[in-house]
Parts: C-alpha cells; sequence; structure tokens
C-alpha cells in the first residue's frame, strides 16, 4: 500500500476506523447530541431569542414575575428567565458556547503540553524520561479540579486563567499515551534507518513519532472531553470561572441553587443541556476509542476516578 | 517485594513533595507581590510589612522554600485571612465530616453497584442490562451540582419528603441535640455516644446528599463489577469447572466472583479519594458544615451559592486545603496499591 506521508495516512487509517461507527447506535446517539450542542455553540447570536442578553445586556423584566421577581417558562421566554430578567435560553445558548470553547481550547493545551513531555521522555529514554516521567506521576496522582482550583484562586477568575489551570492540570495522561507510543515507534526499523542516516532527534520526532503518535491522542481526546466541560462548569459553579457578563452553565446553576425552592426552571434548564453535552462527548468518546483499539481502554476512563487507576496499571506494566 | 513497597512509599512521598513545590511557586514565585496574596483584603501597609516578616518574602527563594516547607512538617499551614484561625483548626475541624461522606459515598457504591453489576453480567443485554448501562451512562456524566440540585427541587420543594440541607436538617439542630466531639464527624459522634435519635435525623438529612454523591461511584462499580465478572467467566478455569458438571450458581458464586471482585474493591478505594471532589460540591449545595466544600467556598471569597466575590481569595486557606487533599489522596492511593499487593501475588516484582 502506498502511503503519501505518514501524518495523511494515520489520519487516513483513523478516518477509515471511523466510517463503520455510523453503524452503531451509541456513536450515532453521542454524535447527534454533540452536533446539536455545536451547531447551538456556534450559531449561538442568531438562534438565540434575545442576543444580546445572551451576551450580557441586562433585561427590563416585563414578562409577569413569580415570587422571586423571575419569569416562569412564557412564550416569550420559552425556558423563563434569570435573576437579572436576561432570557435564560439565550444565556444557556451563551454557556453552551463558553463550554464548548474553553474544552476544545483547554484540550488543546494539555495536548500541546502532553505531546511535548511524552515524546521527548519516550524517545530520548533513560534519564530524561526517568525525570520527566516522575513529574507526570506527580500531576497524575492528584485530583485535576483541586489543583485547577488552587491556580485560578492564585490567578484570580476569566476566560484564560480556567483554560490555563485546566490545560495545565490535564496534561499528564497525555503525556503518558504520548510516551508509550513514542517508546513502540523509536524502534520501529525505519526510524532506525532514518536514525543510522543521520537524520536529526528533531526531524525524527517531528516527521516520524509525531504524526504516527497523533492517533491513540485523538481517541483519548474525545474520551476526556466531556470530563474537561464537567470540570469548567464545575470550576464555574464554585465561581472561578468566567467572569460575568459572559454567559456559562456552571455560573448559571450556581445562581439558580439560591431560587431552588421558589423556581424550578431556572436550575432544570441550564443542567439539561449541560448533561446532554457531557453523555454527549462520553458517547463519542467511548465508542470510538473502542472501535479503534479497544486495549486502550486500560488506559482510558472517562473520570477522575478511572485515570489514577489506568495511571498505576501504566506503571506496573512498565516495571 | 519489599522493593516494590519502598519504591511505592517514595513515589508517594515524590507527590506529597510536588504538590508541596508546586502550591510554593504558585503562592510565593509568580509575579506580584506574594506578601498581598498572604494578606487578604485591603491590607495596611504595616500588615504587608509583618507578612513580609513572618514568610520571609525577602529572603532568598530557598530559605523561603524552608520557611514554608518547614511550617507544613510542622503541621503549622499559616492563618486564614478571612477567618483569622490557624489553616490547621480550621481544615482538622472540616477533614472528619468530610471524609466521613466520602467514605460513605464508597460504602453504598459497593453496596449497590457491586450486585447490580453481577446481576447485569449474568443477562447480558437483557432489559435490565440495558438500563443499567442507560443508568451508569448518566450518573458518570449529570454533574452531581446540579443533580442536588433537582433532587432538593424535587423532594423538598416538590414532595416536601427530606430537607433541603445542613446535618440534621437545621443549621440549629446542634443546640437541640448537643453532640460531644469524639472524633469530629457528626455521623460516628452521635453514633459512638449512642445519641439515635440525633444519629436518624442526621443519617435523614444525609440521604439527598449522598444519592447525589453516590451516584457516580454505583454507575462507576456497577460497569466495572459487569465487565470484569464477564472478563473472569470467559477465563480456562471456569470452562474447565463448567466441563466436570459444576452447577453454573457455584462456578458463578464460588469461583468467580472472589476473582472479579478483587480490581473493583481495588477501585473502590480510588473512589473514596475521588469522591472528596464530590463531597466539596455536595457539601456547598446541602450547606453542611463544617467540611470542606464550606472551607472551599470560605476561601475563595465567593458568596454561598453565588458567584459574586466577596473579598480577595484566602491564600493560606486554599493551599491548605489542596495540600490535605493531596495528602488524603496520597496515602489512601499508598494503602489501596499495598492491599493489592497482599491480595494479589502477581503484582510481586
Amino acid at each position: 500500500m502506498k502511503v503519501p506521508n505518514a501524518l495523511s495516512g494515520t489520519l487516513g487509517r483513523f478516518g477509515r476506523t471511523l466510517r463503520p461507527l455510523f453503524h452503531e447506535k451509541m456513536f450515532v446517539a453521542g454524535f447527534v447530541m454533540v452536533g446539536a450542542m455545536v451547531v447551538i455553540a456556534v450559531f449561538a447570536p442568531w438562534i438565540s431569542p434575545y442576543p444580546a442578553q445572551g451576551e450580557g445586556q441586562t433585561a427590563l423584566t416585563t414578562c409577569p414575575q413569580s415570587a422571586a421577581g423571575i419569569c416562569p417558562p412564557s412564550w416569550a421566554h420559552l425556558f423563563g428567565t434569570e435573576q437579572t430578567g436576561r432570557d435564560l435560553m439565550s444565556r444557556i445558548f451563551f454557556g453552551i458556547r463558553t463550554s464548548v470553547e474553553i474544552s476544545l481550547l483547554v484540550v488543546m493545551l494539555a495536548t500541546a503540553i502532553g505531546l511535548a513531555v511524552g515524546l521527548t521522555a519516550g524517545y530520548f529514554g533513560g534519564i530524561v524520561d526517568e525525570a520527566l516521567m516522575r513529574v507526570t506521576d506527580v500531576f497524575l496522582s492528584f485530583p485535576h479540579l483541586i489543583l485547577a482550583l488552587v491556580i485560578v484562586a492564585v490567578l484570580g477568575p476569566g476566560f484564560n486563567d480556567v483554560l490555563y489551570a485546566l490545560g495545565f492540570t490535564w496534561w499528564p495522561s497525555f503525556a503518558r499515551l504520548a510516551r508509550a507510543s513514542a517508546l513502540e515507534i523509536r524502534n520501529r526499523p525505519y526510524v532506525k534507518i532514518a536514525k543510522a542516516s543521520g537524520v536529526s532527534n528533531r526531524s525524527i520526532l517531528g516527521r516520524h513519532i509525531l504524526p504516527n503518535a497523533i492517533s491513540p491522542l485523538l481517541v483519548m481526546i474525545s474520551v476526556d472531553l466531556g470530563a474537561v466541560v464537567l470540570a469548567e462548569a464545575g470550576l464555574s459553579f464554585l465561581g472561578l470561572g468566567v467572569r460575568p457578563p459572559t454567559a456559562d452553565l456552571g455560573v448559571i446553576i450556581a445562581e439558580s441553587a439560591n431560587q431552588i425552592t421558589t423556581a424550578w426552571w431556572y436550575a432544570l434548564f441550564p443542567g439539561i443541556f449541560l448533561t446532554v453535552l457531557v453523555i454527549g462527548f462520553n458517547l463519542l468518546g467511548d465508542s470510538i476509542r473502542d472501535r479503534v483499539d479497544p486495549r486502550l481502554r486500560g488506559f482510558m476512563g472517562t473520570s477522575f476516578i478511572g485515570r489514577p487507576l489506568a495511571g498505576r496499571l501504566g506503571l506496573q506494566r512498565r516495571e | 517485594m519489599g522493593w516494590y513497597v519502598a519504591r511505592r512509599a517514595l513515589l508517594s512521598f515524590f507527590v506529597v513533595l510536588g504538590t508541596i513545590v508546586i502550591t510554593f511557586y504558585l503562592s510565593h514565585l509568580l509575579p506580584g507581590n506574594p506578601a498581598a496574596l498572604y494578606a487578604g483584603s485591603n491590607p495596611s501597609p504595616e500588615e504587608i510589612q509583618r507578612i513580609t516578616q513572618q514568610y520571609g518574602f525577602n529572603q532568598p527563594v530557598l530559605t523561603q522554600f524552608w520557611i514554608y516547607f518547614s511550617g507544613i512538617f510542622r503541621g503549622d499551614l499559616g492563618t486564614s485571612t478571612i477567618v483569622r484561625q490557624p489553616v490547621s483548626t480550621l481544615v482538622l475541624q472540616a477533614l472528619p465530616n468530610s471524609l466521613t461522606l466520602a467514605a460513605m459515598a464508597a460504602a453504598i457504591a459497593g453496596i449497590i453497584g457491586i450486585p447490580l453489576g453481577i446481576l447485569a453480567s449474568r443477562s447480558r443485554n437483557s432489559k435490565l442490562d440495558n438500563f443499567l448501562r442507560i443508568f451508569s451512562m448518566g450518573a458518570v456524566a449529570i454533574p452531581q451540582f446540579w443533580s442536588g440540585l433537582i433532587l432538593q427541587l424535587v423532594f423538598f420543594s416538590g414532595l416536601h419528603i427530606f430537607p433541603l440541607g445542613a446535618y440534621g436538617g437545621s443549621l440549629f439542630f446542634f443546640q437541640l441535640h448537643p453532640i460531644p466531639t469524639i472524633t469530629g464527624s457528626y455521623v460516628i459522634d452521635a453514633l459512638l455516644s449512642g445519641n439515635f435519635v440525633a444519629e436518624g435525623q442526621i443519617l435523614w438529612s444525609l440521604v439527598l446528599p449522598l444519592a447525589t454523591l453516590s451516584a457516580y461511584p454505583v454507575g462507576v462499580v456497577i460497569r466495572q463489577t459487569r465487565a470484569s465478572m464477564i472478563g473472569t467467566l470467559n477465563q480456562d478455569y471456569i470452562r474447565t469447572a463448567r466441563a466436570y458438571g459444576v452447577p453454573r450458581r457455584e462456578i458463578e458464586m464460588k469461583y468467580a466472583l472472589k476473582n472479579a471482585l478483587a480490581p473493583v474493591l481495588v477501585s473502590l478505594g480510588l473512589i473514596f479519594a475521588g469522591s472528596l471532589i464530590g463531597v466539596v460540591f455536595v457539601e456547598d449545595i446541602f450547606v453542611l458544615q463544617p467540611g470542606l466544600g464550606s472551607l472551599i467556598r470560605t476561601g475563595l471569597g465567593v458568596g454561598t451559592t453565588s458567584t459574586s466575590i466577596i473579598s480577595a481569595p484566602d491564600i493560606p486557606l486554599i493551599l491548605g486545603v489542596a495540600i490535605v487533599t493531596c495528602v488524603v489522596y496520597v496515602v489512601t492511593n499508598f494503602a489501596v496499591d499495598m492491599i493489592q499487593l497482599l491480595v494479589d501475588r502477581r503484582i510481586t516484582v
């Protein structure tokens, strides 16, 4: 089989593996859920009933108010309004936008750090490997959210700070996987030949190791996205997320907690959308993982509970 | 074997050390004045001066680290800038309750999750199996800070069954039912002091929080037990037993279960540690005080269940909570490893 270059080969293989997935119920369900959420996220400014309120403009409340001073669902506000009289549906749509945006950026940042650390460790081996992996173990043996919480507490809340906090705590599992790939790839004949013919380490890493290490990482990214969404919403819920007036699902749920006895719609709707987003990502991730490489199941959980276990298994396997 | 134990112990120590280094870096070395960070809201110049002296911010980095590091090992985590009390006192007050909640969640996960997982593995692809699959999927994906609110909505606002929050259902509960402080955990202290009326009320008030907290681990345990059971039932020795005509029930309960449950029991330990995050949210929503959740809420300087910022974050308190959580996490991991070592002889290196 003729492969033009390693990268397109890998992605092609990845693509071919994905095609039969559309015959699987789990994958299709996840695809539909994530697809719907991404459409909402991308087109939020156009499909929101009150885009300006979604972006933070405070509304004059004109609808009949409930005891809490906010409006229950009506034709004007399908999901009701929230505490400053803004349309809840618009806020939720813009909140999904924030969630999707941050999650994708967090995963990108984590992948970049994970690739850099993991490939270096796996390719060079020896003391470099030992040092980098012990640092990785430290980060891996620690609950994401607590570390992220400390980082945001020190840096102060905001979009970028949440991004850095989650990105800098999420990379260890990526690094471990990238290292495992690099260890295997560096012993392949063509890499050995490249090395023997004097190709520099840098270009071996960039042109042979990196492209081949990406495929399993893409799987891990898809498995992790749901957990990242949850972590971001969790930080926001604690008041460590994006700053107002940016809409965020975690923030809306936190604000709704005060009104829980008087305004059922306030807590209900944002949570449903958040849950659908997370379930969608989890379904996608799990079915992609099972299709591409069921052996990865040991390496990846969908959760902070699964991850330390996987880390420990990885440690045992190596010894 | 000794080598393995030593290696795990060393790694655990490095994790704690690493956490201390990371928290030190974040609090001392980032651009900006660390003394201002440690002083809290609106400090006077004298206050800054005093804190600079106390933590040695005007000294070389290594000296600063030594002050920080040796302080932690003496159990001195600094003084909270908001509550104005030693952080170690606050954390020790909060920890027993939070650990109890996490342990109860892990216990519930085992008690409910393992039997359901076995049931699911016995009737693969049946209605029950599919239902449990969907349940686990939901349990893992639904954010706890939301499901807790929805439970309040249904069972407090709607059906008026369970109280909204707080131990015993009201913040004044312990004035009516004084409980001696033995371990610091209300659930355990009420039991130890034989105050069963109080214990009953406390447990009643914990139904919703524990339901919120344990849904996730129950889902994880169901999936894990099912996969582990199926994996074990596919092994050769089970086939041999079947060929010998051992009844199916006996194969499952006597031969398969023991091996299948080992990994599940190990993960219950990790679930205990992992649940601490959930505990933070649940304590926050259900106003369970004292606990790590309310400490974090206080320390962040954020108003109760709202997102308005009241004051600057209480850096010593947040760092203290993080370090103690890390130690709990690491100790649990180490204990789980050691138990696994005793149970599963294959690990012996």
